[in-house]
């Protein structure tokens, strides 16, 4: 059975509305902060997009903040490439200092891949890295144990380490 | 990013997780049956254990923890208020959305306050870009006193990358519907608010204009109590201006409850200019009867209010206030409130006349009700009165040029004489050489003066007295650009102030202080040719002005000017002279510096500032002594330098200045007539106050071998961070002023170097910060030389003691980086100096490569090419082949 975004929108918009304020660096009661969820919501609306359940709802929402800071990252990439010679030689030379736009993309990439192999895995991850979840909040948005969202956030994080490392190296 | 084959990835997780399921002590074991043949899959799951105990203990790998932190950092605007964007001073957040933050900010030349409309990097995809572009053509391409204007728009480069901005007119506020409630409008005090509204909404329309988000929120109420429209980032041009294709125009966006049921339907085609009707009765509605048409308050369910704005029917205004019912508007309201656009009527302007019936009511009409009072005031409550608009946001240089324009134009009494009030100018002049003064707003002021001045003399062309004020505004002018490192601007501002000055010599005005001011103005250039490197034209530059002031002192020798202009002349010409390497004309220059100097600090006895120039001239010729191998002439000037400074100290007790430069002095004597110090390194640190606190500390340093490795911590770099504050807040109270980032440069590299231990974690941020300040200097300075050298000879010096920490691998590159900057500098023949640096640079490298000694010496070839005659590129030639 499918829902249409509107089922899961009063229990989660508290968790949106916070998570948008995070992702859009501001400081969450000042004015305005609701416009990315509301965009996000309408967006749903508008499209007709129907969800599973609320984890299901709140992993799309997130999606759309993920593009959000891949396509922001993409920009910054293209304009360090693009920018003065000389910057890019000793910003490539100092390739680990600041934060690097590219890691950002890369992670999101990632979370994407994840969510083709274990899509559950996926979900922690986001459910606890990125909404600040508690497992126990995870576990019931799941739908499963909190030893299994547990396992399942740790074996998410893991891969990601990995497959980080590697492409690193 | 490599893309691995799904199937592979799903074996690796699905192994991750069962190794998670055993309990921790028997995964390792588990791994041979998990991984099988697959070295790969074993060596990963050797890793997951390995990290998940790591993670276990609360600690996150580096990998993730760095991309998870720059996911973060990704998603933050990095602008925050105090800080300064371009040319504006962002105070403080009017508001954001999903695609931009509306920051209040300052024009920092003009002070005038705005609306600072900046585009989320990142959001900021084609569509968006698009959006925003097509915000600020929009704007540009109305002009109404009921619609906010543009200023000014562009981009700027952050630390967060290229970030689009539009600065609007701001208005301050408060929006229509509070501004209602405030002021406690009567219906025909919002009737007449409104009719500035829906004008402005008509004009939009003329100009095919649709603004899409109409609601309370984007009418605000400006400085004269008229509400203006804001925010056209949602506005969508009709007809042909808007492409098909054009995502943005069917990218929903907007607010609830004021967006009309076909905008949120994504009916897009039928969203025109009754979208904007539909959007302007709701407001008008909510504004003259104080509760909006649709009952959603107390709702929070966010899709029902959506519900009902969509589908339900207005409540009649009639039905809040009484005297309405059956009136036109409500039947107006009526028929813009319909969910149908094409019932609705044309245009926006029908509302107008009925709305002005409602603010001029008639008192003998039946038909037009007396107003109500929409708020009831509560007791003691007074209205608030209106505020009158401040004067005071205007720049202090701007007022001070009104005060010297009304002093150049002919007076009210029809004087016809057209002469310049001289005492007036230069008092106007004065403010442009203080440093506490921002220099954008100096050299505005600058412009503007020389601008009248230019227009006086351009009036009456032979007037010399005119002429001598504008070369002096010219002068003035001149070095301010030179402070800002437009060299260019300087040096024609330099050449045009000389030949003016050469025109009134030749026109027989006062010779001597003609030819006084001529030789200012060779200084001026050879300065100018100084900073650029050209240290050779600038030797020339000033061997004319030493000789035209020889002439002057010859005609009179106790001609003042003349004389402290002539040891400006000579300190220059030993500083150039010293960089060339020409040991004996800096002898001479410098004994001649001496013998002028010491008759003006006797004639003025109080004035410090010859004893601080004595203090280096003495300093530079004991050093100077010394590479000749006169070791007592060496010891005497050291002594007669260190006499000096301590009698600044004697008549200025409590300067921190003269304090530092004596202990630095004094130090500076110990180390090279190695005789014992007895100075506290303490007393000085703790003296030095200011600016400059962190490079003195550097100096000192420098110079003051004894000071131990292990007492550099603690008191000296708390010292030296403290300086940092100092530097980087005048630094942001002044962003222009690339010699105050010169400052923040230079204490931040200080405490780079007195805090690197080659451990610490941070030290890859720091080091890409100053980097990147080095960068950004040398970008807005960028022909000069200086800057250049000083950028290459840093990454030299952080290379070392990373060297010595045994990174060498990073050090290797960021030496290479300055090596090659150095080269670059030595190719370009300025001065000798690149090429001694790049040879003890690579004299004390331990990692010296046969090829990189190679590089060198070919560098050093170059160099005694253009310095033929320099003995230390000899001797440091034969030092390398060695």
């Amino acid at each position: 059975m499918t829902h249409s975004v509107s089922t899961y929108l009063n229990t989660s918009y508290d968790v949106l509305r916070r998570t948008a304020a995070k992702y859009l660096g501001t400081d969450p009661l000042s004015f305005g902060t609701t416009d990315l969820v509301h965009e996000t919501v309408l967006k749903f609306i508008q499209s007709g997009t129907t969800f599973k359940d609320e984890a299901h709802f709140l992993y799309s929402s997130w999606r759309v903040f993920r593009q959000v800071i891949i396509n922001r990252a993409r920009a910054r990439t293209a304009e360090k490439r693009g920018g003065d010679a000389d910057r890019v030689e000793l910003d490539a030379a100092m390739a680990s200092t600041e934060h690097d736009p590219e890691l950002a993309v890369e992670l999101g990439q990632l979370i994407s891949e994840l969510e083709e192999i274990d899509p559950r895995s996926a979900s922690a991850v986001v459910m606890r890295s990125f909404y600040g979840l508690t497992t126990a909040e995870t576990a019931r948005l799941l739908g499963v144990s909190v030893a299994t969202a547990e396992r399942d956030y740790a074996a998410g994080r893991l891969w990601l380490v990995d497959r980080l490392r590697d492409e690193s190296s | 990013m490599t893309r691995r084959s799904p199937e592979r990835e799903r074996t690796a997780i699905a192994a991750i997780k069962r190794l998670l399921d055993a309990p921790v002590e028997e995964r390792r074991r588990l791994i041979p049956d998990l991984a099988g043949e697959d070295a790969e899959l074993q060596r990963r799951l050797e890793n997951a254990c390995a990290d998940d105990e790591r993670m276990t203990q609360g600690e996150i790998p580096m990998p993730l923890a760095n991309a998870f932190r720059a996911f973060d950092a990704e998603s933050r605007l990095g602008i925050a208020p105090g800080d300064t964007f371009g040319n504006y001073r962002i105070d403080g957040i009017i508001g954001q959305g999903a695609t931009g933050v509306v920051f209040e900010a300052t024009h920092l030349i003009t002070a005038r306050s705005v609306a600072l409309k900046i585009l989320r990097p990142g959001v900021a995809d084609e569509a968006a870009l698009r959006r925003f572009r097509r915000e600020a053509a929009t704007l540009g391409r109305l002009s109404h006193p009921g619609i906010v204007s543009v200023l000014d728009g562009g981009a700027h480069t952050t630390e967060n990358g290229l970030v689009h901005f539009l600065a609007m007119e701001r208005v301050p506020g408060p929006d229509l519907l509070t501004y209602v409630r405030n002021e406690r409008l009567g219906v025909p005090g919002v009737a007449d608010l409104l009719i500035d509204v829906a004008e402005a909404v008509g004009a939009a329309h003329d100009h095919r204009i649709v603004h899409r988000d109409l609601k309370p929120a984007n009418l605000l109420i400006g400085a004269a109590g008229r509400p203006k429209i804001v925010d056209f980032g949602l506005a969508i041009a009709e007809g042909p201006a808007a492409s098909p294709g054009d995502e943005s125009s069917t990218t929903f966006v907007g607010t609830i409850p004021y967006l009309a049921p076909e905008t949120v339907r994504r009916d897009f085609v039928h969203v025109g200019p009754s979208a904007d009707i539909y959007s302007f009765a709701v407001v008008a509605y909510e504004a003259i009867a104080g509760v909006p048409p649709f009952r959603i308050e107390g709702l929070h369910s966010f899709s029902e209010r959506l519900r009902i704005c969509t589908r339900a029917e207005p409540v009649p205004i009639g039905d809040v206030i009484p005297e309405l019912g059956g009136s036109e508007l409500e039947a107006l309201l009526r028929r813009c409130l319909s969910k149908d656009p094409e019932t609705r009527p044309n245009g926006v302007r029908v509302f107008i006349p009925i709305l002005r019936a409602l603010a001029h009511p008639v008192p003998t009409s039946a038909a037009t009700p007396a107003a109500p009072p929409l708020v009831v005031a509560s007791a003691g409550d007074t209205p608030k009165p209106r505020r009158a608009r401040s004067l005071s946001a205007i720049a202090g240089g701007l007022l001070l040029v009104g005060v010297l324009i009304a002093a150049i134009r002919p007076g009210t009494d029809a004087r016809e004489d057209s002469s310049l009030s001289t005492s007036v100018i230069l008092q106007q002049l004065a403010p442009l050489d203080n440093e506490g003064v921002m220099l954008e707003v100096r050299i505005e002021t600058a412009r503007k003066i020389v601008d009248a001045l230019r227009s006086a003399t351009s009036a009456k062309p032979d007037h010399l007295g005119n002429l001598s004020l504008l070369a002096r505004a010219l002068e003035r002018q001149g070095c301010v650009h030179l402070e800002q490192g437009r060299f260019t601007d300087a040096e024609r501002d330099f050449l045009e102030t000389y030949a003016i000055r050469k025109r009134i010599l030749e026109a027989g005005y006062s010779p001597s202080e003609s030819k006084t001011d001529l030789a200012s103005s060779e200084l001026q250039l050879g300065d100018v040719a100084r900073q650029r490197g050209l240290l050779q034209s600038a030797e020339e530059r000033l061997v004319v002005a030493q000789g035209r002031l020889e002439e002057v002192l010859a005609s009179n020798a106790k001609n003042h000017a003349a004389r402290v202009l002539y040891s400006e002349v000579l300190d220059r010409m030993a500083w150039v002279e010293r960089a060339l390497g020409h040991d004996s004309h800096e002898l001479a220059i410098l004994s001649t510096r001496i013998a002028t100097l010491l008759p003006l600090a006797d004639e003025a006895p109080n004035e410090v500032r010859w004893m601080r120039a004595l203090t280096y001239a003495y300093r530079e010729l004991a050093l100077l002594r010394e590479r000749l191998g006169d070791a007592d002439g060496s010891e005497e000037s050291w002594e007669s330098a260190v006499r000096w400074a301590k009698l600044r100290i004697e008549k200025r007790p409590g300067d921190a200045f003269a304090l530092h430069e004596y202990d630095e002095t004094e130090s500076l004597r110990a180390s090279h007539t190695h005789e014992p110090s007895s100075l506290s390194l303490e007393n000085t640190f703790g003296a030095i106050v200011g600016r400059h606190r962190a490079v003195a500390m550097a100096t000192t340093l420098h110079v003051c071998p004894d000071v131990p490795e292990g007492e550099r911590p603690s008191a000296l770099i708390h010292s030296a961070e403290a300086s940092l504050k100092e530097v980087l807040a005048a630094a942001q109270r002044d962003p222009g002023n690339p010699r105050l980032l010169e400052h923040v440069v230079d204490a931040e590299s200080t405490v780079f170097l007195l805090k690197f231990d080659g451990e610490d974690a941070r030290l890859d941020a720091k080091l890409a910060r100053i980097i990147g300040l080095w960068n950004k200097l040398c970008h807005e300075v960028p022909e000069s030389a200086e800057y250049r050298f000083r950028r290459a000879e840093f990454l030299l010096a952080a290379a070392s003691p990373m060297t010595e920490a045994g990174l060498s691998e990073r050090a290797r590159s960021i030496r290479a980086r300055g090596r090659t900057e150095m080269i670059a500098l030595v190719e370009a023949g300025l001065w000798p100096t690149p090429a001694i640096v790049l040879a003890h640079d690579g004299l004390a490298d331990p990692d010296l490569s046969t090829e990189d000694r190679q590089e060198i010496k070919e560098a050093l070839i170059a160099a005694r090419r253009h310095f033929p005659t320099d003995s230390r590129l000899r001797e440091l030639a034969s030092a390398l082949d060695r």
